[in-house]
């Protein structure tokens, strides 16, 4: 049986990161407790994300909440200052901020942060606030091909004090390759760890697996609810995939296509046919004309 | 060691572009960027993880499910280089009904007309019954379309079958043309919310229902058009009976699990029901062997064994 | 003795007459049966398809059984008319306008009953606007309206001397009935060039009927055919259908005859011999039909497929036994055995044979389209109980049998209009018949 291999892009949007949610006392009822998650996401080593997601529990009932605003701060509580955005989460409880150029003295302050999520009520939601502290990193991708197979190598940088960038020598990354609705492994394994000397490599073992027109696929390496980096995801685009036609043929005219597209031998057969009848019928009313000009004509 | 080639460092930046989306709408496929959310124009200053200030526009920034009602001509087209195939493993299914379900609820069926179906199975008295869920089989030589007097159903580049409500006369000739028995009548007057009543019909996600037309499973596009999600029967399934994906990238799933398809189908015998009939369906099916459940977890009150009927 | 039927004589016994007490009871039952047919039909319009008995296995019911019915009795049009005068039948006289009028009312029943069976019968016209010449359903709306016209013409074209005699009969008058007439054939005068081109048009006709009838009954059977469904996966379908639509036609003339000879006092005209004649080609047709339903069972008997045995099981000996059986004698077996016998061919139990004809064709034609579809190739599950059954509603029944009622209705009211028996041709006939005993 094909490995099982966790679509790991799902798990970045909808599974917990850490929870911190506590439910202010003064202002919620018992029996809902509210629930606020924040998690980080780096994408390609640019974007940076903070994902918020708001749900209710009600006994052991899950529910996401809908149109809670959070304010979320860098480093600092409740300064206007260091506020990086607010937002308001959708019907799955869900929302995001980036990280605006405007704190950029606040981020290069440190290696690592703190995001604090503060959301208001929204009922049956009650007031709570979260936070999530990380460090920085960057993912590294690179390929490898020793003639007979190919490889991944993925590298996971951490920043250190003196500003500059040094693998991590633990840990897991997950590599894939993107497909429509989630990732296909790139082999047998799902996930592989990084070893002493800083990198994970990832063997290729989907020889022929279609890609564009000119072969190319996006390969994908990700760092999953790291406890020190949060999450982290980088894309490459390699010629490994077989080249692919996309372009369907529309214009083939069979007894299943759209009624511009009729085949020849039908559109002939029934033409030809009807054609004749009503030839028939044309010359019917013709002789009708003539009898009836008879009647005048003496 | 191989560098990465200049073509594909350029992809690589292109892709890169496009990744801030992939944040939030994972089924975003690099391969057709008209499937991105429109540039907006407006740009908002960002910070990378280097502490550096990029620019990106704002719609790649918060993108949102493209809710946008598209035209008829774009639904009876399909979506272009895809080619929607499913998989449904009967060694996984037990009769729980979670598809029908949630396929009953978003497609706001008329009460007792279903669009999945899950058959108590068996092929002779002395083999193992089973269960095997249907949906339409998105036939690629469809006997339904052949027959249709009006193009209101109709085949798709993406392979899909579908029907304009807006066009159906009701003649139900491919409900008699259908040999697996798929498509529904909208007897009466649907009952719908007003809300959705008066929503602009549109033929790929086949809301509203219509009086006097005829209904079927639609393999769910819009959701992947809309939002890259998988249709509804997938991921309501909690034991990953249905696989869907597409066929031009070789892969399906069932939301937990991702699958090359090819290899899915070589290695476990996958099979597609009336092979002889000539219709080439697009839904591939699993034996039920090394079954999960035995047979008779999903029978119900209502079930009895003589319901049992052989497949051809 | 034919020298009694002067021309005046044969006019005034065939000129069309108001009806009387019992003429005037019929057409009301008829106009009752319409209405309440109508009435259904605006609760269908109303309420959806849901007023019927159909549902999404039964998918289609008595409306396109009675549809086909429709299309089948109409083929005699082209048998009686067309068939006969090429074959130069020298008897076919009286029976041509009866068979002419059952074919055009029949067919337009036909179409009207199809508009019935639909969803949405406001989009009509997307079979024009949209048609799709892939579909069957295209080519049966073609073949119908061909079939229509042609058939309208046929009962036209030979009408001509007649509307000029009825023109002739009414000139005092300024009726409505009057007028009409004028409209239709002021023209005819009886030239010889008239004559000559209208005898000419009329062969045409019949020889252009033969294959458009043919073609509107087999397309009609391919609706079926060319579907995969056990019972009708058949490659005889066209010729096990025309085959039927043949004895149905002429077991529905016989019928026609036996009450037009009845209520119009005709037997002068309609003779003795005419049924011994009908008689004898309603045994050939049905063993011909029987000869088809032998070659449609026969050969899935004997394989006993899977997908078709339960299907043939239902028929044979299940649920719907009673009523396939019933079909199979009436139909066929019991008139023929009436009608080879030498006293089975008078009038009285021609028209009994012909009254069972019919409806065993009715039952037959019931059998071959529900039955099947309650035999899909997959299991029929998730669906109530009442999905698994069909029985018409009361509703279907209404218009079922206010279509019938309709068609009746046309016949009988072009009866009142036209001379059933054609009058110019029978004065001619009797005439040629005189000189020849001179």
């Amino acid at each position: 049986m094909t490995k099982i291999f966790i679509a790991f892009l799902l798990i970045i949007s909808c599974a917990p990161g850490r929870v911190f949610g506590q439910t202010d006392a003064n202002s919620e009822t018992d029996a809902i407790e509210s629930l606020l998650y924040v998690n980080y996401l780096n994408v390609d080593n640019k974007y940076q994300l903070v994902k918020l997601e708001a749900k209710t529990k009600d006994g052991r009932l899950f529910k996401p909440a809908k149109g809670v605003k959070v304010k979320v701060y860098l480093d600092a509580d409740s300064s206007e200052a260091f506020l990086i955005d607010s937002c308001i989460t959708d019907e799955k409880g869900l929302a995001s901020v980036a990280i605006p150029a405007s704190l950029a003295e606040a981020w290069k302050s440190s290696v690592t942060h703190t995001f604090l999520a503060i959301a208001d009520a929204a009922a049956p939601f009650g007031a709570t606030h979260s936070d999530l502290t990380i460090s920085k990193a960057k993912l590294a991708i690179d390929t490898i091909n020793d003639g007979s197979s190919r490889s991944v190598r993925v590298q996971l940088l951490a920043m250190q004090n003196d500003g500059t960038w040094q693998p991590v020598t633990e840990g897991d990354v997950k590599v894939g390759i993107r497909r429509l609705t989630s990732n296909l492994s790139v082999g047998e394994e799902e996930s592989f760890t990084i070893d002493e000397s800083g990198e994970a490599i990832a063997s290729f073992d989907r020889e022929g697996i279609p890609g564009d027109e000119q072969g190319n696929i996006v390969l994908i390496a990700a760092i999953v609810d790291n406890d020190t980096y949060g999450n982290l995801q980088l894309q490459a685009v390699v010629p490994w995939g077989k080249p692919t036609a996309l372009a369907a043929n529309t214009d083939a005219r069979n007894l299943w296509s759209d009624r511009t597209l009729v085949p020849y031998w039908l559109l002939f057969l029934i033409s030809a046919i009807t054609l004749s009848v009503w030839a028939v019928v044309g010359y019917m009313a013709i002789q009708f004309f003539r009898m009836k000009r008879l009647a005048s004509a003496d | 060691m191989n560098k990465l080639t200049d073509k594909s460092r350029r992809g690589f930046l292109a892709a890169g572009l496009m990744a801030g989306l992939a944040a939030c709408k994972s089924g975003a496929d690099p391969f057709t960027p008209e499937d991105q959310p429109m540039a907006t124009g407006e740009k908002v200053k960002l910070l990378s993880v280097d502490g550096e200030i990029i620019e990106v526009d704002k719609a790649f920034l918060k993108p949102v499910p493209d809710h946008s009602v598209i035209s008829n001509a774009q639904a009876r087209a399909g979506i272009p280089g895809k080619s929607f195939v499913m998989v449904i493993d009967l060694s996984r299914c037990k009769n729980l009904k979670k598809c029908i379900d949630a396929c009953d609820h978003m497609h706001h069926l008329h009460p007792g007309e279903h669009y999945v179906k899950v058959h108590a199975m068996q092929e002779a008295e002395e083999t193992a019954p089973y269960w095997q869920p249907t949906i339409c089989m998105h036939c690629d030589e469809p006997p339904c379309v052949k027959v249709c007097p009006v193009d209101a159903t109709f085949k798709r580049q993406d392979g899909i079958v579908l029907i304009d409500n807006d066009r159906c006369v009701g003649c139900r000739f491919c409900m008699a043309a259908c040999p697996y028995s798929t498509r529904v009548f909208n007897w009466e007057q649907p009952d719908l919310d007003a809300a959705i009543a008066n929503m602009t019909s549109n033929p790929e996600s086949g809301i509203p229902q219509k009086m006097g037309t005829v209904g079927k499973c639609d393999f769910c596009t819009h959701m992947i058009r809309e939002s890259g999600d998988l249709p509804h029967c997938v991921t309501a399934c909690p034991n990953g009976v249905y696989m869907f994906g597409d066929m031009n990238e070789d892969v399906v799933s069932n939301g937990a699990e991702t699958f090359r398809f090819s290899d899915l189908i070589k290695d476990k015998a996958g099979y597609r029901l009336m092979e002889d009939l000539g219709t080439k369906p697009r839904v591939y099916y699993l034996p039920p062997v090394n079954r999960s459940f035995p047979f008779e977890s999903g029978l119900d009150e209502n079930e009895s064994m003589d319901n049992h009927a052989t497949h051809h | 003795m034919d020298s009694i039927f002067t021309p005046q004589k044969i006019t005034s016994d065939l000129l069309p007459q108001p009806f009387g007490r019992r003429g005037k009871i019929w057409t009301a039952i008829l106009c009752a049966f319409c209405l309440v047919g109508l009435f259904a039909y605006y609760r269908q319009l109303r309420y959806g398809l849901s007023v019927t008995g159909m549902r999404d296995y039964v998918s289609w019911g008595i409306y396109i059984s009675n549809f086909v019915f429709f299309v089948a009795i109409s083929l005699v049009g082209s048998l009686i008319t067309a068939v006969f005068r090429l074959l130069n039948v020298s008897w076919r006289t009286p029976l041509t306008r009866i068979s002419e009028i059952i074919a055009v009312s029949a067919i337009v029943f036909a179409a009207i009953i199809i508009v019935v069976d639909m969803g949405r019968p406001e989009r009509f016209m997307y079979l024009v606007i949209y048609g799709r010449l892939q579909s069957p359903i295209m080519w049966d709306v073609i073949v119908i309206c061909t079939y229509l016209v042609i058939s309208l013409m046929l009962l036209y074209f030979p009408l001509l001397p007649d509307i000029k005699i009825m023109i002739g009969q009414t000139k005092s008058k300024k009726t409505f009935l009057s007028r009409y007439y004028r409209w239709l054939g002021n023209f005819w005068k009886d030239k010889p060039a008239q004559v000559r081109i209208n005898n000419k048009a009329i062969t045409l006709l019949c020889i252009t009927i033969i294959p458009v009838a043919f073609a509107i009954h087999t397309v009609t059977s391919w609706l079926f055919a060319t579907t995969y469904r056990p019972g009708w996966d058949s490659t005889n379908f066209g010729a096990y259908f025309i085959s039927g639509a043949f004895l149905v036609g002429a077991g529905g003339v016989v019928v026609a005859m036996y009450i037009f000879r009845k209520a119009y006092s005709l037997e002068a005209y309609i003779t003795n011999k005419h049924f011994e004649r009908m008689g004898r080609i309603i045994v050939l047709l049905a063993a011909l039909y029987l000869y088809f339903n032998l070659n449609e069972f026969i050969t899935p008997t004997f394989k006993m497929k899977k997908s078709e045995a339960s299907h043939l099981n239902s028929l044979f000996v299940g649920d719907y036994a009673i009523m396939f059986w019933f079909a199979i004698l009436t139909s066929m077996i019991i008139p023929i055995l009436i009608l080879v016998t030498h006293w089975g061919r008078k009038p009285l139990p021609v028209f009994i044979a012909g009254v069972m004809v019919v409806i065993g064709a009715w039952f037959k034609r019931y059998l071959i389209v529900t039955p099947t579809l309650l035999h899909p190739f997959l299991p029929m599950s998730n669906v109530d109980e009442s999905y698994k059954h069909y029985w018409p509603s009361w509703e279907e029944w209404a218009i079922a049998m206010g279509s019938l009622a309709g068609a009746m209705l046309i016949i009988t009211l072009f009866a009142r209009i036209f001379p059933i028996v054609p009058i110019a041709e029978t004065i001619a006939e009797r005439h040629e018949k005189l000189h020849k005993h001179d």
